[in-house]
Order: structure tokens, then sequence, then C-alpha cells
């Protein structure tokens, strides 16, 4: 990793607070993050403690309310609802929990639907479908429903649909929740393997300890602040 | 076209449901069109029976004849009238009348009526009257002093075929002239025409009996299409010496009046059904978009735009619109040209049908204008119909879609 570069994501003194009732609740709390392309980072903390939160305001998924966060150079702050779901479709990539692949679309399709919204051609579609579901480990599955694969392969086609759009970094929140402990290490041997061969910035937030043990920069949230932070 | 392709899967991932609502537009549309078919033949029966047998599509009469039915108001120039109708391509058929008002009377009863001379082809080829002849014959023979009378006048004079009625009327001097006449056949009057007695006897012997000669009051006339009626009308005023000419809609604003309010109760009955489908789509759509809450997050969140979430809804319901709605029109297609052909027995229910001038057969009818109109309709429903679900798609936060269960 060189020092130099610039940061892919970057936030400076990011707060969200939600409203409970007569009760604000802050749950992340004045977070400085910078993550440089090519990290590999975990997000952990105990439940509660503002993880998926601040996930959900990097991914543009949420607005702070306070603080900015700049992605790629670019201050989300002051992307508009539509300007910002174009941001996200080219330059983040979503692993979720719940794997949330559309199911009326095969292994191929849902990862060829975001080249397909990015207006990218036929030939380019097939060729970089292809290429992920290799990369994956599913070139045979590509034709198969969400319901007709198991959760492990599920979770590598959320993996190569992230990556179908070629984003600058990929956020995953709880990927291997889910998983039996077989799968969600071949998982993260296939993350690990994009990371290392193709410089994938990858983002988790997670309690798995197998993720944890993986990951080469851990930031611990408490409370919705930045507990530790240790590469 | 990814779009359309998901919007189609997704009408098929729930079959059961989806069939069921296109099931029930299949229903609607078919009752719903097929009771627009229905009305649409009988209203047309009943216009079509009016028109032919009582109203014809343009009547002229001599300048205030209609005021007194004096004998001397006759056409201003009935030969001329006749040959410039025989020439004009417009006119299908028309008869020139001679009408007096008097007394019939037989060995039973005295009544007042119509006296109504004809020439017997040209009558028939107006008013069918030949065809409407259910006993005895529309003067078949030559012979003098014959009279065609109406089945309920028949039964109240107690008269039959060949029996003798007496009619007095006055004649063109203004004295009151008798005559026997033969009752050569007896037509079946309109069930619902208006009461009064209405007789028929060959013009030539009639206008001997009231000494108008050549001369007649009145020509009915019979166009060969609806549409031409007005201005065949306006043709022809003014034309003979200030006779009055009047086309249907004027002879009888009843008629009008069934000829406008059919429009009225053909959009009254298509609202209708049209609601009950709006809320069976609204109901379907909006249980499809909540089930898919956490799906349509997702597609938000990887950069689906809140405008294509639209669309796709919009597709999904215009397509269970596209399948039912032709597939309903269909059904009413085949039903209502089934019925058209071999009508459908009301006669349980005469009585009262006849009261309101209505036949006992209806055969259901609608032109293509109609079906293409309700398909236009059913698909603007369906649209409007898929607003609300879809906007209620597009108001969802992303990351709280993704986290509902």
């Amino acid at each position: 990793m060189n020092s130099n570069q610039q940061p892919v994501i970057t936030t400076r003194g990011i707060s969200r607070t939600y409203q409970q009732g007569p009760v604000d609740v802050r749950a992340v709390d004045g977070v400085d993050l910078s993550i440089l392309p090519g990290e590999f980072t975990a997000l952990v903390g105990p439940s509660g403690s503002g993880k998926t939160t601040l996930l959900n305001l990097i991914g543009g998924l949420d607005r702070p309310t306070a603080g900015e966060v700049v992605i790629d150079g670019t201050r989300l702050n002051d992307l508009d609802e539509n300007a910002l779901i174009q941001f996200r479709l080219h330059h983040i990539g979503f692993v979720f929990q719940a794997y949330n692949l559309i199911p009326v679309l095969s292994a191929a399709e849902n990862i060829e639907f975001i080249m397909l919204l990015q207006k990218a051609s036929a030939k380019e579609r097939r060729t970089r479908t292809q290429q992920l579901l290799k990369d994956v480990g599913l070139e045979k599955l590509g034709h198969a429903r969400p319901t007709q694969l198991s959760g492990g392969q599920q979770q590598r086609v959320a993996v190569a649909r992230a990556l179908a759009s070629k984003p600058a970094f990929v956020l995953a929140d709880e990927p291997t929740a889910n998983l039996d402990s077989h799968t969600a290490e071949s998982l993260l041997d296939v993350m690990e393997q994009l990371n290392r061969d193709e410089g994938m910035t990858f983002v988790f937030s997670t309690h798995d300890p197998r993720v944890i043990a993986r990951a080469r920069r851990v930031v611990t949230l408490v409370d919705g602040r930045i507990d530790s932070d240790e590469a | 076209m990814m779009l359309l392709s998901i919007a189609y899967r997704n009408i098929w991932r729930n079959p059961v449901r989806s069939l069921v609502v296109i099931g029930s537009m299949v229903l609607g549309i078919w009752g719903g069109t097929f009771i627009v078919g229905f009305f649409s033949g009988m209203t047309q029966q009943q216009l079509e029976d009016m028109l032919r047998q009582e109203v014809s599509h343009v009547q002229i009469h001599g300048q205030g004849f209609l005021d007194q039915f004096d004998p001397t108001d006759t056409l201003h120039a009935t030969g001329a009238l006749t040959a410039a109708l025989a020439l004009d391509e417009r006119v299908e058929s028309f008869s020139a009348r001679l009408v007096g008002v008097g007394l019939i009377a037989s060995a039973r009863l005295t009544t007042g009526g119509m006296v109504v001379g004809i020439d017997a082809d040209a009558e028939s080829a107006v008013t069918q009257l030949g065809d409407r002849v259910v006993e005895g014959d529309l003067f078949a023979t030559d012979r003098p002093n014959q009279v065609v009378i109406g089945t309920r006048l028949a039964e109240r004079l107690h008269v039959g075929v060949k029996n003798k009625i007496v009619v007095t009327l006055p004649n063109r001097e203004g004295e009151m002239v008798s005559t026997a006449l033969r009752v050569a056949g007896i037509y079946r009057e309109r069930a619902a025409a208006k009461a009064g007695a209405r007789i028929y006897m060959p013009a030539r012997d009639l206008a001997g009996l009231m000494g108008v000669g050549a001369a007649r009051h009145e020509v009915a006339v019979f166009a060969r299409d609806l549409s031409v009626v007005q201005g065949l009308a306006a043709d022809y005023a003014g034309q003979f010496g200030g006779d009055l000419v009047r086309p249907w809609n004027a002879i009888s604003p009843e008629l009008r009046l069934i000829s406008e309010s059919y429009d009225q109760y053909v959009l009254i009955i298509i609202a209708i059904i049209l609601l009950a489908l709006l809320f069976g789509i609204v109901n379907t759509m909006l249980m499809a978009v909540l089930e898919r809450t956490r799906e349509l997050g997702v597609l938000m969140a990887v950069g689906l735009t809140r405008v294509k979430v639209f669309w796709m809804i919009l597709l999904e319901t215009v397509m269970i619109g596209s399948i039912g709605g032709p597939l309903g029109l269909l059904v009413a297609w085949g039903t209502i040209e089934w019925t058209g052909v071999h009508g459908i027995d009301l006669s349980r229910y005469a009585e009262s049908l006849e009261a309101y001038g209505l036949s006992t057969h209806v055969y259901p009818t609608l032109d293509t204008g109609g079906y293409v109109e309700i398909l236009i309709m059913v698909v603007a429903a369906s649209l409007i119909a898929a607003l609300f679900p879809a906007l209620h798609a597009i108001r969802l936060k992303p990351m709280d879609a993704i986290r509902s269960q």
C-alpha cells in the first residue's frame, strides 16, 4: 500500500442521529475515517455500535446529520437522491447480509443487470459476467435462479454483482452472518483473492472472528465512535 | 429490455395471484362488455323497430296538414317530390300516403282511428307492413274496398279476415263519407305502438273516397344510412312549396331520448366495471410491491433510479391488463357474436318488456369502435391503478427497505 495514495473513502466528523420517540440516538458520533485503495478493512464492534450505520453513510444509502463523506473525490453531501443513485451505480458495490439477489433473474442476469443499468454493450456484459462468475467459482451456475443456489453460492453471486460495475470499493454488511463455517471461509477466500489480484477495496461490517482474522485493518466502533484502528 | 423481462417474470412469481387477477379482469370485462352489447342490441332494435314501423327516417307533410288533418292540405307537388325521391341515391325507399282521421266501426264497436291510404309495395318497402301481416294478405288481389287492420283493433272490433268494417271520414268538400271495407289482412302491431287504431287501405280507394285525386298528404322516407338522414331532410326542406320536412329526431323526441341516453347508460356501466377493476388491480399490485419491499430497496441501492422503479411497476400492471383486457374482450366478442345470431329469449318477461316497447328477443351487438373504446378504457384504468403502488414503491428509502422483513 502506498501512503501517498488518495483515500477512496474519507469521512470527516460524520454523525448520524436518529429520533426515537423523545430521545435522540446518536448512532454514529463524529467519525473520521480514511480508507485507501486496496484495503481489506473490517468495521467491528458490538451490536448497536454503529457499524451498519457507518457503512450506510459511506455507501450513500443514508445521509449524515453532521460532517461529510467524500468518495473518490466526490462529496456525497452535495448529491441529490437521483445523483446519489447514479453515483452508487458507478462507484460502490454492495454485498448484503441476506444476499438480496433479484429472485426472478438468474445468477448471470443478476450480475449483468448492473452493467445494463450502466449501459454497457451486450458484448462487454457477456464477457464480464462470465469472467466474474469464473472469479467467484460459479461459471457453471450462471443460468441458475437464486432459489436453486445454496446460501454460499448466492453470496458469491452477490459479490460478483457488487464487482460488476467496476466500483471503487465494495461495502459488505455482515457478509458471512448467514453462512456456515466452511462456506464463509470459502467466500472470504474469493474476496481476499479479488483484493490481492485485482486490488479491489473491501470494507466489511462484521462480528465474525473469521472475517476479523483475515482483515488487514480492523476499525473498532463503540457507541458510534472509533475506539481503535489497527492495521 | 431487462426491465420488461423483470416485470414479466415478476408477474409469474406468484402465478396463482396473477391468474386470479387476470381471471377477475376477464370476467369483469366479459360481463361488462356483454352488458354493453346486450344493451346496445336492445336499444338499436328498439330504435330500428320504431323507425321502421312508425317513424321512418324522414316524413314530409303538406303544409298545415298535421294541425287539422284537413284532407285538402295535401303535399304541394306530390309528383315532383316522389320523382325527386325516386332519383335520390340516399333514399332506400319511400311511401306516399293519404291520411284521414275518422270513425271505424264494426257490428260490435265504433272507435276513432287513422285511415292510411298506401301503395302496398311502397309501404312494405318502408315499414315492412307486408311482413307483419299475420293473417290474410296485404292487398294481394285488386278487389276494391279492402282494408288491413292491426291485431289489437281486430280484437276490439271483434272482426277477422273477410269480415266487414265501416269507415267514416271527411272528404275534400268537408262532408262525411262512409264506405264498407272487407278485412283483407291483419298485421302485428309494434308492441308499444301509440294507442289508437291505424288501418291501411289502397291509396286509390281512399283517394276516391276523399276526392283528392293523385295528391298525397305525407311521404315517409327511409334512407340507406342513418348518417345521411339529417342532410337529406335539410335538402328537401323548403324545396317543395313549403312542405313540412322533419327528420326522425324532430318527429319523435322519445326516439332522440332513447338514442342519447344509450351513450350515458353505457358510460355508467363501463365506469362501474372499471372502478371495480381499478380497485382489484390496486390491491394486487400493492400486495406485490409490499412483498418486494426489500428487493425494491436493493434495486435502488445498486443503482436502479426511481423513475425506472416506477416504470417497472407500471409495466407489470400494464402487462396484466394486456393479458386480461384482450382476453376478456375476446370472450365478450364471442358471446356477443353468438347471441347476436341466436338471440336471447326474454319472452317470460314479455309483458313488462313490451310495455317499454322492447322486443322479447334481444340480439346483442357491439361495433368495433365499442370494443376499441373499452380496450382503451381498460388500459387507462390499469395505468391509473398502477399509479398508487408505483408511487408507494418510489417513496421507499433503500436503506429502510433493505432492512425490512
